[in-house]
């Protein structure tokens, strides 16, 4: 680590690369897509039971791969970026997240419903006495994708009182189709 | 060897006087004299010794008839030298022989000490043979060991080589890699564009869902899903979605959020969030900490950007 004190930032992205290099060649991806493909279909099934399961795995063989393409270049970029997501009941922060435009940029975050995206980075700042500072600061690159409470009707968002939601306990489990 | 010397010797000598007859000078006492005097005729009284007579002059006839037919001294004597010669010349060849055969034991003693010394050094050489046999044999098992060896080494050779090969192009790539590949425009493009196909898929399939056919079991699933995720949003999702689901559920604009939500928060964790696809949580936070650490140390330089 005390020889980075002595690089450049540019080669410390290139160190990082390399690293990443290196990692990406010894990750078993095949195994973990198969485990996440799975997995994601089961959680579709569940979530959409009108929809077959053709069209399930179908949507799935074909987003997944795009998701794990867009990650791997990510790890090789000479650059460090990193994915955020907003949890429920956060405050809105236009510099991180984006709402649906025409919806009021007002209330505290429902539902965060696609992640954002960073890039580290070091930036020099003045301090009081006229010095520049360096700090690693966040920059944003793609905002998160938020749904606000506000966006609904305030009555939606409350609990579901136990009785209204044991009217379903006797209906079948169809995300497993079993 | 019939004859003695001695013998001849005597009988020569009666020979002599019997031929020599009268001639012979001998003294009247000597016993040949009186024998002589007795058988002559004028000696002969009666008819007896008439007879007498008559045998004894056939007895001298004969006698007469012996030394003619006998064989001279001279030729006794060169018989005898022959005979002698042919003795000597046969003793000779008898010592010779001895000789001869004294020479052949020896030889025939020398003989059979070379044929054991020979029976020696055969047995030296037969067990020598043997050594050395043995020799060869463990030199060919060490050769094909070291056969199978060189084989092996072989082997590992050309897979060297082509891990070398292999190693060089990733390096080659990595050199290549050693550079910005893409504008941040491509991530922006590809996050838009995952989200997007994320949001047309919600809307696409909301339409078809009743929300009567979402159960509580699916509900617990979906909960039990964001709860293992490894993100303190999963957990904080779980909580909130625990007892709202259902409700959420039931319509539609909602629902759209809803999926949209569940789906995203599974890409983020599963596949955005990590290091590298594939990683565990333990792997990627190790190695996003050590980038963390590396961007920490660099900031200390007070490089710009």
């Amino acid at each position: 680590m005390l020889m980075i004190l002595e690089l450049d930032f540019s080669t410390i992205l290139t160190l990082r690369q390399a690293l990443a290099k290196a990692t990406l060649a010894d990750v078993k991806a095949e195994e973990a897509k198969k485990e996440c493909i799975t997995v994601f279909v089961k959680v579709q099934r569940a979530l959409l039971p009108a929809t077959s399961d053709d069209e399930i795995q179908e949507f799935v063989k074909y987003l997944l791969p795009e998701a794990i393409a867009l990650r791997n270049d990510m790890t090789v970029e000479q650059a460090i970026y990193r994915c955020y997501f907003v949890g429920s009941s956060a405050s809105f922060n236009p510099e991180t997240a984006q709402i649906q435009e025409g919806e009021p940029m007002k209330g505290k975050v429902l539902l965060c419903m696609f992640p954002g995206l960073l890039r580290k980075h070091i930036l020099r700042d003045g301090d009081p006495s006229g010095n520049n500072v360096p700090r690693v600061t966040d920059v944003p690159v793609v905002k998160a994708f938020v749904k606000l409470n506000t966006a609904f009707n305030a009555q939606l968002l409350e609990p579901s009182r136990v009785s209204a939601e044991s009217t379903h306990l006797t209906k079948t489990c169809t995300y497993c189709r079993s | 060897m019939k004859w003695s010397t001695g013998g001849i010797t005597k009988m020569g000598d009666h020979s002599s006087q019997y031929r020599s007859g009268s001639d012979t000078t001998e003294t009247p006492e000597s016993p040949d004299c009186l024998t002589r005097a007795k058988h002559h005729p004028a000696n002969y009284d009666t008819e007896q010794d008439t007879e007498k007579a008559a045998q004894s002059v056939s007895l001298q006839d004969h006698m007469d008839e012996v030394v003619e037919t006998s064989p001279s001294q001279s030729s006794l004597t060169s018989s005898y030298t022959t005979v002698q010669s042919k003795l000597e010349e046969t003793q000779e060849q008898l010592r010779q022989a001895e000789a001869e055969s004294a020479k052949l034991r020896l030889e025939s003693e020398k003989a059979i000490r070379d044929q054991k010394e020979l029976l020696q050094n055969n047995q030296q050489l037969l067990y020598e043979i043997q050594r050395q046999n043995r020799i060869v044999e463990a030199w060919c098992k060490e050769e094909k060991s070291a056969q199978s060896k060189y084989g092996r080494l072989n082997e590992a050779k050309v897979r060297l080589e082509n891990d070398n090969e292999r190693l060089r192009g990733v390096l080659a790539k990595m050199s290549k890699a050693r550079q910005p590949l893409r504008n941040e425009e491509y991530y922006q493009r590809q996050f838009d564009f995952l989200n997007n196909e994320i949001e047309t898929w919600a809307v696409a399939q909301s339409k078809k869902s009743k929300p009567d056919e979402f159960t509580r079991d699916s509900k617990d699933y979906i909960i039990s899903v964001l709860k293992d995720v490894g993100h303190s949003c999963g957990a904080e999702s779980a909580e909130y979605l625990r007892t709202r689901m259902l409700k959420l559920y039931k319509k539609r604009p909602i629902r759209i959020a809803l999926i949209r939500h569940i789906l995203g928060l599974y890409i983020f964790d599963k596949v955005l969030r990590k290091y590298a696809f594939g990683f565990d949580d333990v792997r990627s936070t190790y190695l996003n900490g050590l980038e963390d650490q590396f961007l920490q140390q660099g900031s200390l330089r007070g490089n710009e950007c």
